[in-house]
């Protein structure tokens, strides 16, 4: 027992003083994301860190390039008959899936057809489409029953969930049941034996990857990899990936938090940079179906006490580090209007108490949901219930985890039957920048997005967005878009945080994109 | 003995059915919705109805329970409802690096506690006494985070003598093992070694004003031996039963060190499954926790035995 004894505390001091083993020497780089990948397939969640992964994995038929214009990506020529009605699209050549099959025409309509059931944009090109028809191994027809203008973004939507192209034989899984084989023609392959959920996941470099010629641009262009090896590994403790970054035990931070920015000063070989035009919307978003914010005029005065930086101080801090942006579908948007937005500017409490008097609101009780785990929510709802307060209203606000939150806010009782009138979220402006996939947008009512809104006129503005082939009239509609919603304030915009990655001089230069992918810059 | 460990593992079993139905009981009580978790945010109602018939969280409860019940008795621990995983895959997935922290953590709590107290207690009211008194209560005041925290700080950021996180299994290497587990086993252990170092003190204090110590010492029996041969092992009793209790708590109170180094144990499994609410990864982790529980109390029981050679079961 005594030697034993011993042998172990001689062990662990000749532990402490040699060097660390050699035994991960073949890893490229070590990567954390903002939160664990346990479900792997990227349709059947729209999960941002599923979707990150999706990326690596798999390709798509197009994608947004960094002005937020759709590129061929998959695609090699397509043509669009004279009457808007047929679109004939033609696969690039050398095109193989990650098991060595070649991607062919069936492939990708197996694929749209799985994802379609899952994504509204999907969904509405699918009831505006007559027929998807493979015309040879490489070519498909698009026949569309009317003109619809929407038809290459949707190919190209960037947010969850993405139109990833997948063998038909896994996208004949119905979209109810998740894909665990993880087969794509990305430029990265999954090692499926590495696998542990919520632990780690790790992608090697596809060599047989045929990258575009033109230039990266967001997820756009070409895909040059010059990483064998990326393992995307799970710590849960903000300031431990930090350390560990500083230390050269990992190299890359997808989204640090602001209040640990500023370790990485003077920190050698860290480059700290925000991500691409891409931010976290701060969202508020009221209860139509249950008073008081049944009432369009309270949910003005409502949103009348409500100010941006109020919000963005408390959540981000540095001024730096945030944007101000009144625009319903965000400041990244290529369709972006601020047009009527009233908490950019400092609020007119006295206003907005005498619009809160005008709008008969007699103190009804205004429950505020208020997220208590999620980092970027934590603070958000305790100002909301402040504004509120200072213009009279009669607030409650409830602390919860978030996944409590996302259950409680499916609930259409009366708030006495465990309602809600308000809930925050944070959502990436990459779901927010198109008004047909924006859920905020949802005017359908009860069949829509928790807050339920409901707005014919909204519904009528978004087909027409849809149908609109002409690039400026579109803009003029995401215009009208804007004004109503803004109006009948179907949500508030509380402001953009923008999102900081950290990484160290091994990652190399890469794309400059919205999300973590890890393929060259050049 | 035999009889013993016998009775105790039949007597096991009624304990484990009810741990698991409370468990049931209380998870599907609480708020929240593992269909809504796996699909996302912005997933719409039909296609979360969809997941939930597809895991049968629509079937009524009694069913659900009944389902969770005869696969437990069949030694299946189910899948996880977020990862599609067997449950038990993950936990043994996760067991290496908990065991190792936790092995790791209790060896260098006896090696310090014990010595230390039994030293306190021999200097009674001498400065080494003092000082290990007031270490302890300062041990005792800190939280655990913060020790591993300033741990980190210290010998990570600073000096860079260690790493700030993650775990190497065994069958990479003693020495790199090891050299991850510093700085989280010193961390687990902190607490650890304050609370058995005071119990060491206690009860060695307690048998070294006893008659037959006395005696030792006037029979001319060198000191050592009195301390280690004589008085130890009848001041072990109590000293046993809290590293019993200490081991337990250690098991179940992982979470925060496997959190701050990255270490990927049961702990963080069970934590992560609780925020997701991943039903059968609870149920699962929860049920082994309660075999671990049943069979450290046997073994404690059993060490008594040796040690005392008057107790009988």
């Amino acid at each position: 027992m005594k030697k034993s004894l011993l042998f172990m505390a001689a062990a662990m001091c000749a532990a402490v003083v040699m060097p660390a083993s050699n035994a991960l020497a073949d890893v490229n780089i070590k990567v954390v994301q903002h939160g664990p990948l346990r479900v792997l397939d990227p349709i059947f969640t729209s999960a941002y860190v599923t979707r990150n992964h999706g990326y690596m994995v798999f390709d798509t038929l197009f994608a947004m390039d960094a002005a937020g214009k759709p590129q061929p990506q998959m695609v090699d020529t397509w043509t669009e008959s004279p009457d808007k009605l047929t679109y004939t699209f033609k696969l690039r050549s050398g095109l193989k899936f990650h098991d060595g099959a070649p991607v062919t025409s069936d492939d990708v309509i197996a694929s749209l057809q799985r994802w379609a059931q899952r994504d509204v944009m999907g969904t509405r090109l699918m009831a505006v489409t007559d027929k998807l028809t493979a015309v040879d191994a490489n070519t498909f027809t698009l026949q569309l029953k009317k003109p619809y203008g929407q038809v290459l973004d949707t190919f190209a939507k960037p947010g969850s969930p993405v139109p990833f192209i997948m063998p038909k034989r896994l996208a004949d899984t119905p979209s109810s049941q998740a894909i665990t084989e993880m087969i794509g023609s990305g430029p990265f392959k999954f090692v499926q034996g590495d696998f542990q959920p919520g632990v780690k996941a790790s992608y090697v470099k596809f060599a047989d990857y045929v990258p575009r010629k033109e230039p990266a641009s967001n997820f756009a262009g070409a895909k040059v990899v010059r990483l064998d090896r990326v393992d995307v590994v799970n710590i849960a403790d903000g300031q431990t990936a930090v350390n560990a970054l500083r230390n050269g035990e990992i190299d890359f931070i997808e989204n640090v938090a602001p209040d640990l920015l500023e370790q990485f000063e003077g920190v050698k070989g860290v480059t700290v940079e925000p991500k691409s035009k891409e931010s976290n919307m701060y969202t508020l978003r009221m209860n139509w179906l249950q008073p008081p914010f049944d009432n369009v005029k309270v949910r003005r005065a409502a949103m009348a006490a409500l100010y941006q930086q109020d919000y963005l101080d408390a959540s981000v801090g540095d001024p730096k580090r945030y944007t101000v942006c009144g625009a319903v579908l965000s400041c990244a948007s290529p369709y972006k209007s601020e047009t009527g937005a009233t908490q950019t500017k400092a609020p007119d409490l006295a206003r907005a108490r005498q619009l809160l008097k005008d709008s008969g609101y007699k103190g009804e009780k205004v429950v505020v949901l208020h997220s208590t785990d999620v980092r970027v929510l934590t603070n958000i709802a305790p100002i909301t219930a402040q504004a509120l307060r200072s213009i009279g209203m009669n607030v409650d606000m409830q602390a919860m985890d978030f996944t409590t939150l996302l259950a409680r806010r499916t609930k259409k009782d009366p708030l006495d039957k465990g309602g809600w009138s308000i809930f925050q979220s944070s959502l990436t402006t990459l779901d927010l920048t198109n008004p047909l996939v924006n859920p905020n947008l949802d005017a359908r009512g009860e069949a829509g997005y928790p807050g339920w809104t409901k707005d014919e006129t909204m519904e009528g503005l978004k087909d027409q967005f849809a149908a609109e082939t002409d690039e400026a009239k579109r803009m003029q509609i995401a215009e009208a878009i804007q004004a109503r919603a803004v109006d009948q304030v179907m949500y508030v915009p509380l402001g953009e945080a923008i999102e900081y990655k950290a990484y160290s001089a091994k990652v190399g230069k890469l794309v400059d994109a919205q999300l973590p992918v890890f393929w060259s810059a050049k | 003995m035999l009889s013993l460990i016998i009775r105790r593992l039949f007597a096991a079993i009624p304990v484990v059915l009810i741990v698991a139905t409370v468990v049931f009981l209380l998870l599907r009580m609480a708020p929240g919705d593992p269909a809504r978790v796996i699909a996302g945010d912005m997933a719409s109602e039909e296609t979360i109805a969809q997941i939930r018939s597809n895991l049968a969280l629509d079937q009524p409860l009694i069913k659900q329970y009944a389902l969770a019940m005869g696969k437990m008795l069949r030694g299946d621990l189910g899948t996880s409802i977020i990862s599609q995983q067997p449950v038990s895959k993950l936990i043994s997935a996760r067991l290496g690096p908990t065991a190792a922290l936790a092995c790791t953590a209790m060896l260098l709590t006896i090696l310090l506690a014990i010595p230390i107290g039994v030293l306190s207690a021999w200097w009674h009211r001498r400065w080494f006494d003092r000082v290990a008194t007031a270490s302890t209560i300062l041990a005792f005041s800190v939280p655990a985070f913060v020790v591993g925290y300033l741990l980190i700080l210290v010998f990570s950021v600073q000096l860079n003598w260690l790493p700030v996180q993650g775990y190497t299994p065994l069958a990479d290497g003693v020495g790199p093992f090891l050299y991850r587990l510093v700085l989280p086993s010193l961390t687990l252990a902190t607490v650890f070694v304050a609370l058995i170092t005071r119990i060491t003190r206690a009860s060695m204090l307690d048998i070294l004003g006893e008659d037959f110590v006395r005696t030792a010492r006037a029979k001319g029996v060198p000191e050592k031996y009195v301390l280690f041969r004589h008085a130890l092992r009848n001041a072990a009793a109590p000293i046993v039963t809290v590293i019993g209790v200490a081991i337990t708590t250690l098991i179940s109170g992982v979470v925060v060190t496997e959190t701050i180094f990255n270490i990927p144990g049961v702990g963080s499994l069970i934590v992560d499954a609780v925020l997701a609410r991943d039903y059968p990864v609870v149920q699962g982790t929860i049920l082994f926790f309660s075999f671990i529980y049943v069979f450290v109390n046997l073994a404690i029981d059993l060490i008594y035995v040796l040690l005392d050679p008057r107790i009988r079961y």
